[in-house]
């Protein structure tokens, strides 16, 4: 009998068993941060004091009593001016320091809003809009006339997080023993080969100064300034400037293989596997917030400082780069917080009850009124600003194997006559709150007749079934299958099967899992698909694998695989290889050509254009452009460092 | 002859943990691609060009261009031999070191959800029987089955909605936003109280819904047998008539099934964790099975495999403990 009732009050001890468990975990783990953190602290050479207080320039209180040196001395001898936007889209004021910034993630080891907002080229683009150039950690730079030789000038007394210089020698390491060393680079980057093609021959590097470098080309290749600065993806410093010192204890050439035993053990790496060492070391920008990335000396505006589970802490970079117009040292916000939560819904909730300052990457244009009916009573502003992509274009697998599908997919007759059957007005109103605008990259009328009759013209008769069949009278059936990526996908999904079914098309919608959406994609076993689209953005074009994925092989892989395109689709290629190696002033121009190509043979069905993206930010945040000035939603991402909370 | 029991069981369990393993590392990698596949599609989306070379050192790094009986061979070794049960690609941190972090709070959860399911259950359950057919067993029998019949993720979003309207407060996650992170202390400790009961109650309405209809049938059941007749005639008062024999047997189900508890306690309620944003262990294993974490999954699968056999041991050993007529029946003959 007393076993019985021991066995009971056992179980009530199980919630107070399971809190003396949380507490001896939880220890470790923060032990395990401090450890982290006082590398980095410890690494900075600091006596000064920062007691001159009429110095030209400002800097947060949450530095003081730091033990670090003046912020002139902290700051390179030609500090950079901050510029992300350009004045027409916003009207600069001078902030305050302090505050903690509150995003919301849903991925475990990464924030895509933070690393957007974290991300620091080499050379800038204000607003991201590609019109001009401007450089951004590097001082200056010059392109001869043929635009094969780039000269890059560094700023003088820039210094990594960590307090150490940046210097021509960070560069060196960079290019000599990370990007040209096979070991570590077996594949030599694309971008960075003659006119920016696979076959290109390697750039040349030359050392000039201590603060000054040249990289130059075989052929001109002018689109090289656009392609660090932004193009194909969010590029960051990394691949052309690492922090040597720091990198080196990883590196062969450098250190001993034997003494990076202990790391390599950290690592669960064998004995002798240092390039992968290295490579887990070499945190590239995208990861910054990954574990990885404690203790990597870096020039963000703000440095992973700790991480817990579920919530990411990055805190202000003493030696950041930038001012404002008055001297302050940027980023005005001391601290991010980078708060994990799972599920979409919740994320929702969370942001409709205040809890993140700063949202983008995660809200959708049909909370909207949720968003407006909440801002006032918890704090926020729902902004409506532009979107910076395309956010549904409907894609026809030119070069799926299925005979039949290409028979009729590959007449432009067919193709034109599905583009007339949408009704984009429609869409607009539906899916977008009139907050979008037909596309009219195709030619968008939308006309049923005109739609039918062209099908007619092809000779796709309507069988017993009531569905057309091919020219040569085979079934005929359009799978549109596509991964639910955003909120809209579906409903427009099935319009177009009411709009196709109109046409007496057999339209079959589904929904799959984005990867093996992913996986049929590269095994060309798409037939229709559904994507965002980055027709808005010039410099961000696509490379046509989705509406000819046999098409994008033989072009990527310069004609060894997949499948000679037609005579339009290779005009369409020379004009991408075109873009990437004109100076960017003629560049808009060869995107209008293809813009124009696009729509003459119908190459994708574009559906809205200018779509509004809702941005959530707390009320307080000051240098957020208006609604109205034409932003992007995403480049007010990239300017967090001159965003500021208004007291 | 209990310990000759035991020893069998345990016996039993090596070559069940064997296949258990092949077909746990199998079904992993069945689905097309492997992790680095879903994790290089993901960069290219958002935007991000990924060299060859990365992609080439992360396979290395995980072993992941080596055939399956490899792959297979060298993670059972370090789990045999070192206790190592391999790297979580997502979480770029040891396995066990990523599972070990959240396991205290699942434990915490799941045995207040527990403790909760058994305080509600047994009283309104003994009671229902007790009082067949009044107006409070209809009342019970309906919540009860409406607890059963709604998932329980929609439960924690209404609530959660409902809170939200009505006070304003996002009850998501356990804890304030400034006690993510900080060390355990008393302020965090009761910042922690208001957000704990959410999960609690609403893991528990389903199980507690189950248990109410279980001991109710068993109770019903043997309130009419002859022994509980006898000892009403002889005059026996009826609280002890019922509590000394009747409800002891009734609530035998409630032992049997200690078994499945278990392995729940680190794998159940997922879909509720992820809704309520709680730091436990089920919105990991779901995340490591969707992007291929395969060593972390693997590790989730085994550790719950091996969680159901122990918890159907421990089960069947304190039955026979409990209930001298299942322990002179099943093991001697």
């Amino acid at each position: 009998m007393k076993s019985k009732r021991f066995l009971f009050f056992s179980f009530l001890l199980l919630p107070f068993l399971s809190i003396l468990l949380i507490g001896c975990f939880e220890e470790d783990a923060a032990t395990d941060l401090e450890d982290n953190n006082n590398d980095v602290v410890n690494d900075s050479n600091n006596n000064s004091q920062n007691d001159d207080s009429d110095s030209e320039f400002g800097e947060s209180p949450y530095l003081s009593g730091m033990d670090l040196p003046s912020v002139e001395e902290r700051l390179p001898k030609e500090p950079k001016v901050v510029n992300e936007f350009p004045d027409h889209l916003l009207d600069f004021e001078i902030g305050q320091y302090g505050g903690e910034l509150r995003m919301l993630t849903n991925r475990v080891d990464d924030n895509p809003e933070y690393f957007i907002a974290a991300n620091e080229p080499l050379i800038n683009t204000p607003g991201l809009e590609a019109e001009e150039f401007t450089p951004n950690i590097l001082k200056d730079f010059e392109v001869n006339e043929d635009q094969t030789e780039f000269t890059f000038y560094m700023r003088e007394g820039l210094r990594w997080s960590d307090g150490e210089y940046v210097t021509v020698e960070d560069v060196q390491f960079a290019i000599e023993d990370v990007m040209f060393n096979e070991e570590i680079t077996p594949t030599f980057p694309i971008v960075f080969r003659d006119r920016g093609e696979a076959e290109g021959e390697p750039m040349q590097f030359e050392v000039l100064d201590d603060y000054s470098f040249k990289i130059s080309f075989n052929e001109s290749y002018g689109g090289f300034i656009a392609r660090i600065a932004m193009t194909n993806g969010w590029r960051g410093y990394t691949e052309l400037l690492k922090p040597s010192h720091y990198l080196k204890q990883f590196h062969a050439d450098y250190t001993p293989v034997e003494e990076m035993a202990e790391f390599l053990e950290e690592e669960g790496l064998g004995d002798g596997e240092w390039v992968q060492l290295f490579s887990i070391k070499d945190v590239r920008f995208r990861d910054l917030g990954s574990r990885d990335g404690l203790g990597l000396p870096v020039l963000y505006p703000w440095v992973l400082e700790e991480i817990n589970d579920g919530m990411r802490v990055f805190s202000r970079n003493p030696y950041y780069f930038k001012v404002d117009s008055a001297g302050n040292q940027l980023p005005y916000i001391d601290e991010v917080h980078s708060i994990l939560i799972e599920d979409q819904q919740t994320i929702v909730l969370e942001t409709i009850s205040g809890g993140a300052d700063f949202v983008r990457e995660w809200t959708s244009i049909d909370n909207m009124p949720m968003y407006r009916e909440n801002e006032e009573q918890h704090g926020f502003r729902a902004k409506l600003m532009n979107m910076h992509l395309s956010p549904a274009t409907i894609m026809l697998n030119m070069t799926n194997e299925d005979e039949s599908w290409r028979e009729v997919v590959q007449d432009v007759t067919f193709r034109k006559a599905l583009s007339h059957a949408v009704d984009r007005e429609e869409i607009v109103d539906a899916m977008y709150y009139g907050f979008a605008e037909p596309s009219t990259i195709t030619d968008h009328e939308y006309d049923v007749d005109l739609a039918n009759s062209l099908l007619d013209e092809m000779g796709m008769e309507v069988g017993s079934d009531g569905y057309r069949k091919t020219p040569s009278g085979e079934d005929f059936r359009i799978d549109l299958d596509f991964s639910d990526n955003s909120p809209e996908f579906i409903p427009i999904g099935e319009l177009m099967l009411e709009y196709w079914g109109a046409l007496d098309l057999n339209v079959n919608m589904r929904t799959i899992d984005y990867d093996l959406r992913e996986s049929r994609r590269a095994a060309n076993e798409v037939f229709a698909t559904m994507v965002w689209q980055s027709t808005p953005l010039w410099y961000y074009p696509d490379s046509g694998d989705e509406w000819g994925r046999l098409w994008g092989d033989y072009y990527e892989s310069g004609g060894t695989i997949g499948e000679e395109p037609p005579e339009f689709m290779k005009e369409y290629h020379r004009l991408l290889d075109k873009l990437f190696t004109v100076p960017v002033e003629e560049a808009v121009d060869v995107d209008a050509q293809m813009q124009e190509l696009i729509g003459e043979h119908v190459l994708y069905i574009d559906l809205v254009s200018n779509a509004q993206q809702p941005l959530i930010v707390n009320a307080n945040l000051g240098n957020i452009p208006e609604d109205e000035s034409g932003a992007t939603a995403i480049s007010v991402n990239a300017s967090l460092e001159q965003v500021f909370f208004r007291q | 002859m209990l310990l000759k029991f035991i020893g069998y069981r345990l016996l039993q369990l090596i070559p069940l943990l064997f296949v258990v393993s092949i077909l746990v590392f199998f079904v992993i990698q069945l689905p097309p691609g492997d992790f680095i596949t879903t994790y290089v599609s993901e960069l290219e989306n958002a935007g991000i060009a990924v060299s060859e070379s990365h992609i080439q050192h992360l396979r290395d790094r995980y072993g992941l261009d080596q055939p399956f009986f490899v792959q297979y061979a060298s993670w059972v070794q370090n789990i045999i031999f070192h206790g190592d049960l391999g790297r979580s690609f997502n979480w770029a941190a040891p396995v066990s070191e990523v599972i070990s972090g959240r396991i205290g709070i699942t434990m915490l959860i799941a045995s207040l959800t527990l403790l909760f399911t058994w305080a509600v259950a047994l009283p309104i359950g003994i009671f229902s029987a007790v009082r067949q057919y009044s107006v409070f067993d209809y009342i019970f029998t309906f919540i009860g089955f409406i607890g059963l019949a709604i998932p329980n993720f929609l439960i924690a979003l209404i609530i959660l909605f409902a809170v939200f309207t009505t006070t304003g407060v996002s009850l998501t996650g356990l804890f304030s936003p400034e006690f993510i992170g900080e060390p355990w202390s008393f302020a965090k400790f009761l910042d922690m109280l208001p957000r704990l009961w959410l999960p609690v109650v609403v893991v528990g309405t389903a199980s507690t819904a189950a248990l109410i209809r279980v001991t109710r049938a068993m109770l019903l059941d043997e309130l009419q047998k002859q022994y509980v007749i006898t000892a009403r005639a002889k005059g026996v008062s009826e609280k002890k008539l019922l509590f000394k024999y009747p409800v002891r047997v009734a609530i035998n189900p409630l032992i049997s099934t200690i078994g499945w508890t278990l392995p729940t306690i680190i794998g159940g309620e997922i879909i509720v964790s992820i809704v309520l944003n709680l730091p436990t262990t089920g919105p990991m294993l779901l995340r490591a099975l969707e992007f291929q974490d395969m060593y972390l999954a693997g590790g989730f699968l085994l550790i719950i495999s091996v969680l159901t056999v122990i918890g159907t041991l421990i089960s069947d050993i304190l039955l026979a403990w409990l209930d001298p007529r299942i322990r002179f029946g099943g093991v001697e003959e």
